[in-house]
């Protein structure tokens, strides 16, 4: 017979499943999410965990095995608003026998509901069980026999690397052959009287490794001692709020925890992820310039707490420029993004940050850069300080292979936040440098070692300023953006000083409706240095016209759900654009809508849930932004609006499906239609050479060379452009375990050319990612992924691309493991993207193998 | 009960006011709960570094190149007897006429553990070449062909450059030395062989298709290497 003991219930609050706790879903329709400010009443309002009543003991399964060492079953339980259990939820890895009997008692748990502001509220706590192992021979001795307890062993208990207090644990002591047993308490402390002598004291506690220690206790001593508890596992990425978030948009992807830094061949990159979505295609497969829907990547928008980055990847392509850890969330929308979001005809990618909580310090360093991250409460101002830095070295790599070239970054971010969740305000400044060093103009050519000086910089820095309010069931968000870009290179430089305001506000009129809007703008001032255009390019025939720019715009929406099967957010935003070129007006609705078919029983998630629930989706809009450059440079990314302004008209229409094991499945088609379509991103010549003897060409000369005057045309003629298909994506999203997804995408992107739709230069036909991360014993993590995408579209003898080149395959690897010490954590990894080399047609006929391994530490202290 | 618990707190209460304090602050982490070789010997995920020195040489009239790169292992420890690994090796291959660019490989090796400290494996997998601009004199296909892809029927004239892959194969030995509960340190000798099917771009396209004129040839190679690496479980 085993014996049992009493279970530690436990106190980890992971998610609650009010509608009204907005920071489930933040900032859709204007709140601020990095400032956590969506909470819907006047004061926080407290937490009061359910409590259990009666006993949560659970007996040891009569059919269970010799049990010889601890065994531990956690398990996750939902408690609904009356206090009953609905659900259960294994998270230790599978113990058959006793696991069912952990989850047939937690089912059994009667609770007193826990409460938020004193409403009684869903909530998921954990529960851990330990079976242990039957006490040797002797028995365990009462309190009041034995030899004579002279001696008090009081100690704590602390977990390894985090100094956490490990609670309820169990202290067994053996002297002189007998067995003594203290429970721990909820801090971690305990004491036992013990008889004078050699003791052997172990651990047990739930989670955590199982613990040994000798001492020895002399007569009438009392010993005090502190033992470091290695827990069985440390998670880097503990996802918060997963309960039951409702559904606001049709179709945003949101990627959290290990999604954003565990995916192999991201480089632990958050925003490098999109690129295994379904609707993203590759320029090529390591640039990050995804093509979302068949747009132009400079119609995808990459924004930081919903502001324009001018540059979001040092050196174009390379790690971006935002510490990692800055991003808590990546809210990703292929089409149909409210109608907050202006100034973009493709996709949206919006990174999310966060308030931080406690205090931290970050250290990293691998082949490419080093960088560090320290957090720091600040009782002052009720807040918290965030600073954080990377250098990026590529040059010393650089070095080896070449002296006439060099190449390296850096990146800053500063965050303080003060105030509460309710009323708060926001300071954030980032920035980031490029640079890269060629051969001086007038350097000898025949010296060795010759000077270097700066051929291309790209600069940014830029202030975020905020202040939000909340007023009975008005949150407010005040903004102020501003700051510097700058692109130099040669026959370009330019500097821009740009700020940017705006006022967001929404308005809950109860729990059927509620009502956003804002206003904001921008004004830009652009100088062209004495540099720009010396080279008289085709580029400054464009940008001549460049200088001063100014937006203002506004919307209003509505988030409506007349029953609790309908969610209906119409919206519509107006903006006006203007330069010295000319001013544009744009008029934007918007409509989405979800419908709730049905609810699936499914064992882990609430019934009458939205995450239970099978949506129909669709969504309909019109969208407008103002010319952009075919890449994202600082300064450089707005062209003259004489041009015209791009729009693009959307649709969508799909469902999502859950599934058992937190698996859901979703699919949409949709069909843009791009009218017209500028400035884009376009490689493939019109024709191929045709001459009598030139059936044998060099792939190089292959291509008509266009004149500027053909390159001025291409880029700015007005195109019409489309784009359909059908995006299947298996995702489990999970709070602990295995994540990952399985995705297909089969589309076309056309441009109606000559008379006829044809091929974009990166339309790809079928699209296929599978990522999976799998947590191991030990601190291990194992991820996965392969991508395939088919070729790209080539010019023959037959016509503008009426030929494609080869697909791709790529695997990537990623390996994680996290040494703890006594106060810190050491993190390992290795990310291998092309773990087999495999072929890659980059244009026709051009066919490159690479492979880029990258081997990184990581301290948090 | 109730007596014997009052009892039990009252002497506990009187010895805690009696006795004499003996702070031991200094935290202490846990005795070694498994011997060392037992840890190691325990099913588990396991992960190993290692550079590599050896010889590729080329059969057939294929070139061959001096091996200095590095190994990745990453796998599963079965049981005390078994491992399941994946191996990827990425070397610079070259010689002065021979092979001058990368040999890459993975490959999947059930490893036998003879004893704690030797193991034996057999690995059977991918294998490749990626060569840039190399010294070997170009080999011209007949005239009739310069216009399509054309496949050597042999490697005696070797191609001027390689991009291919293949299949490869493995058999080592690993003696490891256990260095503690997180890492141990191993030396391993590796007889390898591949075969390659190379692929030369010409730089010129078929302009009614716009695929690629290429040359292809087939290698093979056999070859030896001499790994000392780092492993962590």
């Amino acid at each position: 017979m085993a014996l049992t003991r009493g279970a530690a219930l436990a106190a980890l609050l992971v998610g609650v499943t009010v509608p009204a706790l907005a920071w489930a879903q933040p900032a859709d329709a204007g709140s601020d999410a990095g400032s956590g400010s969506a909470t819907g009443s006047d004061a926080p309002p407290s937490f009061i965990p359910p409590q259990a009543v009666g006993s949560t003991d659970v007996a040891a399964p009569p059919d269970a095995p010799p049990i010889t060492a601890a065994v531990v079953v956690t398990v996750k339980i939902r408690v609904d608003k009356t206090g009953a259990v609905q659900t259960v939820t294994l998270v230790t890895p599978p113990q058959p026998v006793f696991d069912d009997a952990v989850v047939a008692a937690a089912h059994a748990f009667q609770f007193q509901p826990g409460t938020y502001g004193d409403k009684p509220v869903a909530v998921e706590i954990t529960f851990t069980h330990t079976f242990l192992p039957p006490p040797p021979p002797p028995p365990i001795v009462p309190a009041d026999a034995g030899v004579p307890r002279t001696s008090l062993l009081r100690g704590r208990l602390v977990e390894l690397g985090t100094r956490l207090a490990v609670a309820n644990a169990t202290v067994s002591v053996q002297v002189g052959g007998r067995t003594y047993v203290a429970e721990g308490d909820g801090k971690g402390e305990f004491r036992l009287a013990l008889p004078p002598g050699a003791a052997t004291v172990s651990v047990f506690a739930a989670a955590h490794l199982p613990f040994a220690q000798a001492e020895t206790l002399a007569a009438t001593q009392e010993l005090a001692v502190t033992y470091l508890v290695e827990r069985d596992r440390y998670d880097p990425y503990e996802i918060v709020v997963v309960g039951d978030q409702r559904r606001e948009e049709v179709s945003r992807i949101t990627l959290r925890g290990p999604e954003l830094q565990q995916v192999p061949g991201t480089f632990g990159d958050p925003f490098r992820v999109i690129g295994a979505l379904p609707g993203v295609a590759a320029v090529a497969s390591l640039l990050p310039f995804p093509v979302v829907r068949g747009s132009s990547p400079s119609s995808t928008g990459f924004l930081i707490d919903s502001i324009r980055v001018p540059l979001l990847f040092h050196l174009l392509s390379g790690p971006s420029v935002i510490h990692p850890d800055f991003i808590d969330e990546i809210q990703f929308y292929p089409g149909g993004a409210p109608a907050s979001y202006g100034g973009y005809t493709g996709g949206i990618v919006d990174g999310r940050t966060v308030r931080g909580d406690g205090k931290l310090v970050d250290v990293d360093a691998n082949l490419l850069q080093a960088g560090g991250l320290v957090r720091e409460p600040v009782a002052a101002i009720d807040g918290t300080v965030t600073a954080a830095a990377r250098y990026g070295y590529p040059k010393f790599l650089l070095s080896l292979a070449t002296n006439q070239a060099a190449l390296s970054y850096w990146d800053y971010q500063l965050r303080v936040d003060g105030g509460t969740k309710a009323n708060g305000w926001t300071v954030f400044a980032f920035g980031a440098n490029d640079e890269l060093d060629t051969v001086a103009a007038n350097a000898d050519p025949n010296d060795p070692n010759p000077p270097l000086s700066p051929a291309l910089i790209l600069r940014f820095h830029r202030l975020d300023l905020r202040y939000h309010q909340t007023v009975g069931r008005l949150e407010t968000v005040y903004r102020v953006d501003g700051g510097y870009d700058k692109t130099f290179s040669n026959g370009v430089d330019f500097s821009v000083w740009v700020i940017e305001p705006s006022i967001r506000a929404r308005f809950k009129l109860d729990d059927k409706l509620t009502f956003a809007a804002g206003v904001e703008g921008n004004a830009r001032d652009l100088e062209q240095g004495g540099g720009a255009n010396a080279g008289g390019g085709a580029l400054a025939a464009i940008t001549a016209d460049l200088s001063t720019s100014a937006m203002a715009g506004a919307f209003v929406e509505a988030l409506w759900r007349p029953t609790a099967d309908w969610l209906i957010r119409p919206g519509v935003r107006a903006d006006v654009n203007h330069d010295t070129t000319a001013t544009k007006e744009s008029v934007d609705p918007r409509l989405t809508v979800r419908y709730k078919l049905g609810h699936r029983d499914l064992p882990d998630v609430p019934p009458d849930s939205d995450d239970s629930a099978v949506w129909l989706k669709g969504s309909t809009g019109i969208y407008h932004q103002p010319p952009r450059f075919v890449l994202p440079l600082p300064g450089l990314d707005q062209m003259p609006l004489k041009y015209g302004l791009l729009r693009s008209f959307q649709t969508s229409l799909g469902a999502e499906v859950p599934l058992s094991k937190r698996f859901q499945l979703t699919t949409e088609a949709y069909y843009n239609y791009m009218d017209p379509t500028i400035f884009d991103l376009s490689i493939n010549a019109a024709t191929v050479g045709t001459a009598g003897n030139s059936t044998l060409i060099p792939t190089s000369v292959i291509m008509q060379q266009d004149d500027a005057q053909k390159f001025i045309d291409q880029l700015t003629k007005p195109q019409l452009g489309r784009s359909y298909g059908l995006e299947v994506m298996l995702r489990r999203q999970a709070k602990s375990g295995v994540f990952g997804w399985v995705s297909y995408t089969l589309s076309r992107a056309e441009r109606y050319r000559d008379g006829t739709w044809t091929p974009y230069d990166f339309d790809r036909v079928q699209l296929f990612n599978l990522v999976l991360g799998l947590p191991l014993a030990r601190n291990w993590d194992v991820g996965v992924r392969m991508q395939y995408q088919s070729g790209l579209p080539a010019t023959t003898t037959s016509g503008y691309n009426t030929a494609r080149a080869d697909g791709y395959v790529r695997f990537d690897v990623r390996f994680d493991k996290r040494a703890v010490w006594r106060k810190w954590l050491l993190d390992f990894y290795i990310d291998i993207t092309n773990v087999a080399l495999l072929p890659e047609e980059v244009s026709p006929g051009q066919a490159i193998r690479y492979v880029l391994p990258t081997l990184g530490l990581r301290g948090r202290f | 009960m109730a007596v014997l618990r009052a009892v039990a707190i009252t002497a506990l209460l009187a010895v805690s006011a009696h006795v004499a304090r003996a702070d031991d602050e200094a935290p202490k982490v846990s005795l070694a709960t498994e011997t060392l070789a037992q840890g190691w010997a325990r099913s588990g995920f396991r992960l190993g570094l290692g550079l590599l020195y050896g010889e590729l040489h080329g059969l057939r009239g294929a070139p061959s190149g001096r091996l200095l790169g590095a190994q990745l292992h990453v796998g599963l420890r079965l049981d005390a007897r078994w491992s399941l690994y994946a191996s990827f090796e990425y070397a610079s291959a070259s010689r002065a006429g021979g092979l001058s660019g990368l040999r890459f490989a993975g490959t999947l090796d059930p490893t036998w553990h003879v004893t704690p400290n030797l193991a034996l494996a057999a690995g059977l997998g991918f294998g490749g070449i990626v060569e840039g601009r190399t010294g070997r004199a170009d080999v011209s296909p007949l005239g009739s062909t310069l216009d399509t892809s054309y496949t050597f029927p042999g490697s005696t004239h070797p191609l001027p450059s390689c991009n291919g892959v293949g299949i490869a194969a493995l058999a080592r030995a690993t003696y490891a030395h256990v260095l503690g509960p997180r890492a141990s340190t191993m030396v391993e000798l590796e007889i390898i062989g591949q075969d390659t099917s190379c692929v030369q771009d010409t730089g010129h396209l078929e302009p009614d298709t716009a695929r690629p004129i290429v040359r292809r040839q087939a290698w093979s190679h056999a070859g030896a290497s001499l790994l000392w690496g780092v492993t962590w479980r």
